[in-house]
């Protein structure tokens, strides 16, 4: 049973970073729209967009806090105490993020909305590179058993920083790639253009930054490394091929494909890596000296959780497909996006 | 974390209570044609997702809070405090689900599905509330002893309706005092006409309702 918590632990994981992540990157595209006429109609894309979406998004995270504090809460002090910088940091992003977005949908005033939008945005920045150096600290295997690692080390470090700008980049790839499948549903091929270009840019900060984290990898998280590269070659083999057809695909609007289709080989290729580390780490919860067996809770606890993931699979998915499939079908949204009435920058200007 | 919780705490009854009457104004739109009725319903759920939006953020940081500011109690009783937490997720879950398909479905679904997407909504606020009360949940399994043996520490109000909880246990045929002693507090053995309820089974009144019976008749 510990294996299967263990398991919807990572699923959720992965979710959180699917969903999550795109919903944070949609913050990173935001904050560089530009000013408040030209970033106009990105900003209203984005808000239609993400709008039916952000909270079930970000309740994945709460998923993981619960499913790990209560299946193993010694690896969850142990985190918590050791980094709990970069930890309260995203904790305060997140109180930015949610109110700043829904006070600037229903804030009157120009300079209000502004202000809220831009809590918004750089939030949307922070938490995710804090939650990646978190997932580069614990991949590392800095966050002792005990807890109270150093509290600066622990994230500041070479694989936390490979962490946190994989994070970053990922998010604004993820989000890119959404938006451009939202803009060609809504019939703004400006802003479709606009998102395409973002993927690409994404796509490659990603590459490089993977690239670069296979040396930074091999010089500060030695068995991280090789067991990403023995047991999990095939994982990494799957990102790095659904990385490079959608980045094909995005990069070359000839290929005429339907850009939703695009969707499934992005979140794949993030998909895959999330679950390479967690295929490296097995069967360890904390670098080489916590395992999963030794950190889980009393069976009876497990087997409730076992119980709760099951409720969880039969409750949530269906509901949450329908949600998604609503959203995909363009049946969720405002009484009228907005931005479709507005003139596209540059128009009046011939 | 007194400060977080004092703030979600005001928006929880939001999420059970502001929902419904919503829903009912929605029902009323639906049945009677009110337009009225319809127009309030809408720009109540407005209102609804703002404070379940706060509601959702402050939630969050109360979940990072238990770990940042009380490690050492997550470390060590975190694998029972969590399971009512798990559950609760859940239905935070349904409930953020359906929020968002109820506010963004307006004239988009039609109005019999819209209306019935709002049902979970209401439901999975009810259903996250025990996560709020680990002691009473932990109360509703105590044997009679272990009852009558805290019951001495309680106030004296308190004190007695548990112990006359766990005198009734035996005629209630189990163990499970502490749920009768729950059950007992606040309900009135009487129906609307005055009547008290007749039963086989000897009913403990609380001292308010046998008083109130004593009036009626």
């Amino acid at each position: 049973m510990t294996t299967v918590v263990a398991g919807a632990l990572l699923a959720g994981i992965i979710l959180y970073g699917v969903f999550g992540g795109a919903d944070f990157g949609t913050g990173l595209w935001d904050l560089t729209a530009g000013g408040a006429a030209r970033g106009a109609r990105p900003r209203a894309l984005i808000d239609h967009a993400i709008g039916p979406v952000w909270e079930a998004n970000h309740t994945w995270l709460i998923f993981c806090l619960v499913i790990l504090w209560t299946g193993f809460p010694t690896a969850f002090a142990a985190i918590m105490t050791t980094l709990y910088i970069p930890l309260g940091i995203a904790a305060f992003g997140i109180v930015l993020r949610g109110s700043g977005f829904a006070f600037r949908k229903v804030s009157m005033r120009t300079a209000a909305q502004r202000l809220n939008g831009v809590a918004f945005a750089t939030s949307s920045v922070l938490t995710p590179f804090c939650f990646g150096s978190v997932a580069g600290g614990v991949a590392s295997g800095r966050v002792p058993s005990g807890g109270h690692g150093d509290p600066i080390t622990s994230w500041l470090n070479p694989t936390g920083v490979l962490g946190g700008l994989l994070a970053v980049s990922t998010c604004g790839y993820l989000a890119a790639i959404f938006l451009i499948a939202d803009a060609r549903r809504d019939g703004a091929a400006d802003l479709e253009r606009w998102a395409r270009r973002r993927a690409v840019l994404a796509a490659l900060a990603a590459g490089i930054a993977a690239l670069v984290g296979l040396f930074v990898l091999h010089a500060d998280a030695r068995r991280l490394w090789t067991r990403l590269l023995h047991v999990g070659w095939p994982l990494i083999a799957i990102s790095t091929a659904a990385g490079l057809a959608a980045l094909l695909v995005t990069a070359t609007p000839t290929l005429r494909w339907r850009p939703a289709a695009v969707r499934p080989l992005g979140a794949l290729a993030v998909a895959a890596v999330l679950a390479g580390w967690g295929v490296a780490q097995y069967p360890y919860l904390l670098g080489t000296h916590l395992n999963l067996h030794s950190g889980a809770a009393p069976a009876a606890t497990m087997t409730a959780l076992g119980g709760v993931t099951l409720l969880a699979v039969v409750l949530v998915v269906p509901s949450l497909a329908w949600l998604l499939w609503l959203t995909h079908h363009g049946t969720l949204a405002e009484i009228e996006p907005g931005y479709l009435t507005q003139r596209p920058p540059g128009a009046d200007r011939n | 974390m007194a400060f977080t919780l004092g703030f979600h705490i005001i928006l929880v009854p939001f999420g059970v209570a502001f929902t419904f009457i919503m829903m009912i104004a929605n029902w009323r739109a639906l049945r009677r044609d009110d337009a009225d009725a319809l127009l309030l319903a809408q720009r109540w759920s407005k209102v609804a997702a703002v404070l379940f939006a706060v509601g959702a953020v402050s939630g969050t940081v109360l979940s990072f809070e238990m770990g940042l500011l009380w490690p050492g109690l997550m470390g060590r009783f975190g694998a029972a405090y969590g399971i009512p937490f798990a559950v609760e997720g859940i239905f935070f879950f349904l409930e953020a689900i359906f929020v968002a398909i109820y506010i963004y479905g307006w004239n988009r679904l039609s109005a019999c599905v819209h209306f019935w997407t709002g049902l979970p909504v209401v439901l999975s606020g009810i259903g996250r509330r025990p996560a709020a009360h680990p002691r009473r949940c932990a109360d509703l399994r105590q044997p009679v002893a272990t009852v009558r043996r805290r019951a001495r520490h309680l106030p004296r109000r308190h004190r007695r309706r548990n112990l006359r909880a766990a005198d009734a246990a035996p005629t209630l045929g189990r163990r499970r005092a502490g749920a009768r002693a729950l059950r007992t507090r606040g309900r009135r053995r009487t129906r609307p006409g005055g009547d008290a309820v007749t039963s086989t089974q000897p009913t403990r009144l609380t001292d308010g309702a046998a008083r109130f019976v004593e009036d009626r008749t």
